[in-house]
């Protein structure tokens, strides 16, 4: 009877721990939010349209400074309307419009075009990028980290093995 | 015998252990890294400006010559510099209008010497000099700077502009090829 109470207790024990690992990642993924003031602090490179700069895996620090405004030559991460996956490409262009908004046109460093296209493929009129869609400026990068996250994408069972995996762990573990 | 999750816990921690060392000190390093670009030459001509064939705004011609050297500024630190050329002109609105008009990647020590001639007066040129709207470029200083963007092997990114080498004034109006082929002919600073 004691021993099945003290099981429980390590369970209990156990699962609390994992609670405040979630959250405090939590907590500290939405104090970098705060900080540096975009949706997304960190982003993972998931196509090789920045080569030779950065590879699919690399991890993208960003930084949203207002008092900074975007520049010609940064690399901006930016989302389009409808599409949840964020693109990483370098400005290009900027012009203003007649009310002196920016108007951004990017390209990635790999590719032979600028991205006019693929803002297309959401609204046919797009032409430029304001700067509600820019998510952030590149402002450092970690390589090859980010790459465990495309695996996941690319290998969708590798999810089930991994928390499979990891709760076996919490359950067995006693060290 | 450890349990799984000991080694596994071991062998993420090396790992993110030695790349977390090695992007410091590839970092801290570039404190003690002085950059140097060298520009032994710049010469370019604005010969002709015209209306795009079909689309709402002005192409300028452009014709570069330049030679530069950034070979001392690619160290082992370095994993790749962006080099490029921003033309940029005010609108009589006062709104600035930049662009990048050259660019090169350059990932080996070997490649930092740049001689390079570019000819930009192709409509389908992926990299023009022109405008947001037509009537814009007339009498417009068109100022070129080289700038450079340094990618490390790890750590936060830097940009080095040169500022600006070249300020020339385009037509005030529309000239033809002609023309523009004669004054590009002669190219001066």
């Amino acid at each position: 009877m004691g021993s099945l109470v003290r099981k429980s207790l390590d369970y209990g024990n156990t699962g609390v721990k994992l609670l405040m690992i979630g959250t405090s990642a939590l907590m500290f993924w939405a104090m970098l939010k705060v900080v540096t003031d975009t949706e997304s602090p960190i982003v993972v490179v998931l196509t090789g349209s920045m080569e030779p700069g950065f590879w699919r895996g690399d991890l993208l620090f960003l930084w949203h400074q207002h008092d900074r405004p975007y520049e010609i030559g940064d690399i901006v991460v930016y989302k389009l309307p409808g599409q949840p996956i964020p693109i990483v490409h370098r400005v290009h262009q900027i012009h203003h419009g007649d009310d002196g908004e920016p108007l951004y046109l990017t390209k990635g460093d790999n590719n032979p075009e600028a991205d006019t296209l693929l803002y297309q493929r959401t609204d046919r009129r797009m032409e430029y990028l304001t700067d509600e869609q820019i998510i952030g400026r590149v402002v450092g990068y970690f390589p090859k980290l980010g790459y465990a996250t495309i695996a996941l994408n690319d290998y969708p069972w590798l999810k089930y093995v991994m928390f499979g995996a990891f709760g076996l762990m919490a359950l067995t573990g006693n060290d | 015998m450890h349990l799984l999750s000991v080694r596994s816990y071991g062998l993420a921690a090396f790992i993110v252990g030695t790349l977390s060392c090695a992007v410091l000190l590839a970092h801290m390093t570039s404190y003690f890294q002085t950059e140097s670009y060298t520009v032994a030459s710049f010469s370019t001509a604005i010969g002709d400006f015209e209306r795009h064939k079909w689309k709402m705004y002005e192409l300028a011609d452009l014709f570069v010559d330049f030679e530069a050297h950034i070979d001392d500024t690619f160290t082992w630190a370095v994993k790749m510099i962006y080099a490029y050329i921003k033309a940029s002109y005010t609108d009589d609105l006062g709104h600035t209008h930049e662009m990048i008009v050259w660019d090169r990647r350059i990932s080996s020590k070997e490649d930092a010497t740049l001689l390079v001639t570019f000819v930009n007066r192709d409509p389908t040129e992926i990299y023009p000099l022109r405008s947001l709207h037509v009537g814009e470029l007339a009498n417009k200083e068109v100022q070129l700077s080289l700038g450079f963007n340094v990618i490390p092997v790890g750590g936060l990114l830097r940009w080095d502009d040169l500022g600006t080498f070249v300020s020339k004034v385009l037509p005030a109006k529309y000239q033809n090829a002609a023309t523009a082929m004669k004054e590009a002919a002669g190219m001066s600073m």
